[in-house]
């Protein structure tokens, strides 16, 4: 949204000390961010009028010409490819360190060889316009030497305003609105907004029908006669091109121009190419089509509101009109819309054409029906003052049903001061409330307090909204700060975080593994490859591209996606993940406190992938890093050799892992047929755990255990075994004998190959004998020791070496 | 006596001229300095059994011969020195080598910095909590005080889950902002009530080097009695400081957001150009950082809170723009690249 200050400067004083900067930074301060301005004079410094003394042709380019230009005091030689330049004519010349709107800088050049020193300006250069297909041609009159800027009367300041900041404002979508806040913010009072209108008159009828009070609270319209379509007047072009429009004829910008002044949006139909001469306000009619100004045919449905003549639809309310009755050079009557229409309604309608435009900008934001009348008088005004042949040949029709809440508001002085933090003077409160338009009541510590109708549309409507204004305008940057005095109190301790933080903690700087981020989504194109069922993830309605269609259920698939990132720059990869999966057919919380249907549960997990050049079973890396892990946790776990391995896991190298008899999460190695499929060289070792499922039963409980008093007494074992028992199996049993006095039971070789029949695996372990009551001796343990072997002997078959 | 003295003079500076090493040296030196069973020692008693005469005499002429055998140790000490140098020749290694044998890992940046601010507000008396990333309409937008028709909802570009819709026909979406734990924080915990919620968000937006479909954000929320805009400041102000470690300028200007009443854009001075105006703060001496504002009447009645018992403020600040801030990363992407050659630089 484009503000100048000339215009404003229509409406409210402000004072020429105040330069643009502060005014700009004034404005964000209270009312809404200024994204930045643009200060005309500023802009075109160095650049001056110019008169073409003599043209030659450049000796080394045909489409260049030398120009030798008079700027006053000094006669420029300049090169130029402006196919329009003539002896005689006055031009804008950009002097040597110039720097323009567009950026370029001028200096001394050679141009094909020719020196240059300086150039001749076409609009686009001087961000005066768009158009670069000529330099500028100045009156005859201009005076030589003068500056640009003074010539043009180019003495503006244009200040861009957030739209996004104005989303809540539809007062403030105009230079009015503006200069009201202004003069509130300076202390300035805001001029009326005068319309002078000579009373119509009422010889031709105008039919307007309004079918839906909702969708269109006010329709108003007139007709005009002995229109001239043309040009429009210099001032009239400067205003509306100042703030960003580009200037069409006389009608068009007059209406254009009241949109930008009041905030009104208005539209001019060609009277007689309007059947019937009938205007109805209604719904599109199922396959109903139009073709807007903009060139675009558009299909219409029942949901959105047009404006029809007797026949066909002339106008999509509110967004855009149509082409079948837009004014041409030969219209010579027309009428004037200024209307109201439903925001959420427009709204609608833009989504489902993707069409905006500034009307429908205006209203989508819910604009007061009363301008509607200042709107339509403003412009007959001006169409009066522009052509002059011009003459009011119906009543101002008026069609409307609408009813504002303008309050009043009940607001104590208590309120505010609580709110605010800060005690301001109810005399303050009452000149800051009445400076922005507010009819103010004074009521025993309080204030009743009567919503102007341009803020009563839906932005201001609770006492809350009283503290805005009366602080915002008093200055934010006036109250005293001060820290709230609350008791104290312990707050409660999240702990799935903690033991989150806890297994990043330990996992990055125990175990050396780095953390990454993927995104929560997966392509249904990885989910095939990596072979899961893609049907078992969510699906996105909308995805912004193949890779965001579904949510995952498993961190591995991304994680795999860094492997392949990642595998060409190192030689090992560690890398693991915490972060929410969506699992589609469980319940987890609740859609809204009211009603008993649940969002599809999310848990955190967290998972890890480890990659080493020559790791021939990174299974066991990944399980050496789970139970250091779970070790440092002082977790107890059981760990199972699995039956079914993940699709994507490896069925021979899978294990589960139990916790208090339920499952939360495995262990395993990546499916060997999916290496080549994703593009994978190494083995990967992976882990995946529900940190969920493992906080539901975490306590950081932990008591030592005493340091041995007696010496303990280690006894070595080495046998040979059937390769597909269990170690996990043969230690359980070991300890099992004895448990009191086994203390450990420590493998420290295994293998297979030469030496050992195929299905044969020899193994070697420890095991430690130790009492906490007294030295045992050798007597007592090898009791025990021809137990361990006679139970290896009978339960697994075991051939023990001797 | 006095022949005892100078023959043990004579004998130590001869042995002390033969000592080669810095082992014999601790021998000698230990041979006649002992104080138990030195050389010394034992004269300087017999002196004691001389007659009080002579005494005088043979302390002092003992007094020199100690002085002038711990000379000679002390020059010979210095000139072994060289033996030093033969040492370092003999041990010498290449200290700069780099070795990698034992390594650490890394923790994600936004992880270090989340933990940070967890920590901050911890010691402020604030809970951290969590809430679902696949929201339903009524937390996301509803109970935020944005009805579907609000033109909120169209600076919030909003990925909707096809296929799952209540009974109201709503889709699910994925949050758009942190807020909606706002909601469920109040319906859970009632007033009063301090808590943060750093957290996962979701637009569906074109990535660039400065969007990214994907960021993370912290909400903050304070209800308690007689809350008011100069608390809102001040807490601001305290956090950022602490933040940033120093002492931070704040500034207040209005700002729209649907579930606070009054709402602000909470700007800070900028920390690289302390204000004067550079190219990060656009010339303009502050960073808009933090929206905030009063919890709206209408959010406390969605959470179950009596708006007229209770008052509160609420912030939300983006996590992974501080992120980038704090280590200058011009490319948002890189945060969920998974690329180590990124992520172990931190």
């Amino acid at each position: 949204m484009l503000i100048s200050r000339n215009w404003l400067k229509d409406f409210v004083k402000i004072p020429d000390s105040l330069s643009a900067k502060e005014l700009g930074l004034k404005l964000t301060m209270a009312m809404a961010e200024v994204e930045g301005f643009s200060d005309q004079k500023e802009s075109l410094k160095g650049v001056v009028v110019g008169e073409i003394l003599a043209i030659k042709k450049h000796p080394n380019a045909d489409k260049l010409k030398l120009a030798v230009v008079n700027i006053g005091l000094k006669k420029l030689n300049v090169v130029c490819g402006g196919p329009n330049i003539e002896k005689g004519q006055k031009v804008p010349v950009a002097t040597l360190g110039t720097l323009l709107p567009n950026g370029m800088k001028i200096e001394k050049v050679k141009v094909r060889g020719e020196e240059s020193e300086g150039m001749l300006c076409a609009e686009d250069e001087l961000g005066l316009g768009k158009d670069h297909s000529g330099i500028i041609i100045l009156d005859k009159k201009s005076k030589v030497g003068e500056s640009l800027a003074k010539v043009l009367g180019l003495d503006d300041v244009i200040y861009e305003i957030d739209n996004k900041s104005l989303t809540h404002r539809p007062d403030l979508w105009s230079q009015y609105g503006v200069a009201r806040e202004v003069g509130a913010i300076l202390g300035e009072k805001l001029k009326e907004y005068k319309v002078m209108v000579r009373e119509p008159h009422h010889d031709t009828k105008l039919d307007i029908k309004v079918e839906d009070y909702k969708l269109c609270p006010r329709y108003m319209g007139v007709v005009l006669e002995g229109i001239e379509i043309a040009e429009s007047p210099e001032w009239l072009k400067k205003r509306v091109s100042a703030i960003g429009m580009r200037p069409i004829n006389n009608i068009v910008d007059i209406t254009n121009y009241v949109m930008m002044e009041i905030g009104q949006p208005l539209h001019a139909f060609d009277y007689d190419k309007l059947e019937g001469h009938r205007i109805i306000v209604r719904t599109a009619k199922a396959g109903e089509k139009i073709k807007t100004l903009d060139d675009q045919e558009r299909k219409l449905d029942d949901s959105m509101l047009v404006i029809a003549d007797a026949k066909k639809p002339v106008a999509i309310a509110g967004v855009m009109g149509g082409a079948n009755t837009e004014i041409d050079n030969k219209t010579k009557k027309i009428i004037i819309e200024s209307a109201n229409f439903d925001h959420v309604s427009i709204r609608k309608t833009e989504a489902k054409l993707g069409l905006r435009s500034e009307a429908s900008i205006r209203f989508e934001k819910s604009l007061d029906p009363n301008i509607s009348e200042l709107g339509i008088k403003r412009a007959m005004e001006l169409i009066l003052q522009v052509c002059p042949k011009a003459k009011i040949v119906s009543k101002i029709e008026d069609v409307k049903k609408f009813n504002l809440n303008q309050g009043p508001i009940k607001v104590s002085f208590d309120f505010l001061n609580k709110k605010i933090g800060e005690e301001i003077e109810p005399k303050k409160v009452v000149s800051i409330l009445e400076s922005l338009g507010f009819e103010v009541r004074k009521q025993k510590d309080g204030l009743s307090v009567l919503v102007p109708t341009w803020r009563a549309t839906k932005d201001v409507s609770i006492p809350e909204d009283m503290v805005e204004e009366v602080a915002r305008i008093f200055g934010y940057d006036n109250l005293k700060i001060d820290m709230p005095l609350v008791a104290m109190e312990r707050p409660e301790v999240n702990k799935e975080r903690e033991l989150e933080r806890k297994i990043k903690n330990i996992l990055a700087y125990g175990l050396a593994m780095s953390e990454v981020y993927n995104y929560s989504f997966n392509s249904e194109e990885q989910l095939k490859k990596t072979g899961l069922h893609v049907e078992s993830h969510i699906k996105i309605a909308n995805p912004l591209s193949s890779e965001t269609t579904r949510l995952r259920i498993s961190l591995l698939p991304n994680l795999l996606n860094n492997i392949i990132a990642n595998e060409r720059f190192f030689n090992e990869i560690k890398l693991f993940e915490v972060g929410s999966v969506y699992l589609k057919d469980e319940p987890g919380e609740r859609l809204s406190d009211k009603k008993q249907e649940f969002l599809p549960y999310q848990e955190k997990h967290f998972a890890g992938v480890l990659v080493q050049k020559e790791d021939r079973v990174p299974f066991y890396s990944a399980k050496n890093v789970v139970e250091s892990l779970f070790k440092k946790l002082h977790f107890s776990y059981q760990i199972k050799a699995a039956k079914t391995a993940p699709v994507w896991g490896s069925a021979g190298k899978t294990a589960t892992i139990f916790l208090n008899g339920k499952q939360i999460g495995l262990i395993t190695e990546l499916n060997y047929n999916l290496y080549n499929k994703l593009g994978i060289d190494n083995k990967v070792g992976i882990f995946e755990f529900s940190l969920t499922e493992l906080n539901k039963v975490y306590t950081d409980e932990m008591s030592y255990l005493a340091i041995p008093k007696f010496p303990s007494i280690d006894l070595d074992i080495s046998m040979v075994i059937d390769k597909n028992i269990l170690w996990g199996e043969i230690k359980e049993a070991v300890i099992d004998i004895e448990k009191d006095l086994i203390r450990k039971v420590t493998i420290f070789d295994v293998y297979q190959g030469k030496g050992i029949p195929e299905d044969k695996k020899s193994i070697a372990f420890r095991i430690e004998y130790r009492s906490d009551d007294k030295t045992l001796t050798m007597a007592e343990v090898q009791i025990i020791q021809q137990e361990v072997l006679k139970t290896l002997e009978e339960k697994f078959k075991a051939q023990i070496r001797k | 006596m006095e022949l005892n003295l100078k023959k043990l003079k004579a004998q130590a500076l001869k042995e002390i001229e033969g000592i080669k090493n810095s082992k014999e040296w601790q021998e000698i030196e230990n041979k006649y300095f002992s104080r138990k069973s030195g050389e010394l020692a034992k004269l300087l008693k017999d002196i004691k059994d001389v007659s009080e005469d002579l005494r005088p005499k043979l302390g002092a002429l003992a007094n020199e011969v100690k002085e002038e055998i711990n000379k000679a140790l002390q020059k010979k000490q210095a000139d072994l020195g060289m033996e030093k140098d033969q040492e370092l020749e003999r041990d010498f290694i290449d200290v700069t080598l780099e070795i990698e044998k034992y390594k650490l890992g890394h923790l994600h940046p936004l992880t270090q910095v989340q933990m940070e601010l967890e920590d901050i507000f911890k010691s402020m008396g604030f809970m951290i909590l969590d809430g679902p990333e696949l929201e339903s309409d009524y937390y996301n937008f509803e109970a935020l005080n944005i009805p579907s028709w609000h033109p909120a909802r169209d600076s919030q570009d909003t990925f909707y889950i096809g296929d799952l819709k209540n009974s109201k026909g709503e889709k699910l979406v994925l949050r758009t902002q942190t807020s909606p734990v706002q909601i469920r924080a109040m319906q859970k915990y009632g007033a009063p009530l301090r808590c943060v919620v750093p957290g996962r968000v979701f637009r569906n937006e074109a990535t660039d080097v400065s969007h990214d479909h994907t960021f993370y954000q912290l909400e903050g929320l304070m209800i308690d009695k007689d809350i008011a805009i100069t608390h809102l400041v001040a807490v601001m102000k305290e956090m950022l400081s602490a933040i940033f470690k120093k002492e931070i300028k704040v500034r207040l200007r209005p700002g729209y957001f649907p579930f606070v009443e009054p709402g602000f854009e909470l700007d800070f001075g900028c920390l690289i150009c302390d204000g004067k105006g550079c190219p990060i703060c656009k010339q303009s001496g502050w960073i808009e950082f933090v929206g905030s504002g009063l919890v709206h009447p209408n959010v406390l009645k969605a959470g179950g809170i009596d708006s007229k018992k209770w008052t509160g403020f609420a912030f939300g600040l983006g996590l992974t723009r501080l992120v980038m801030m704090k280590y200058k990363i011009d490319d948002i992407r890189l945060l969920q690249s998974g690329d180590l050659r990124f992520l172990n630089q931190f």
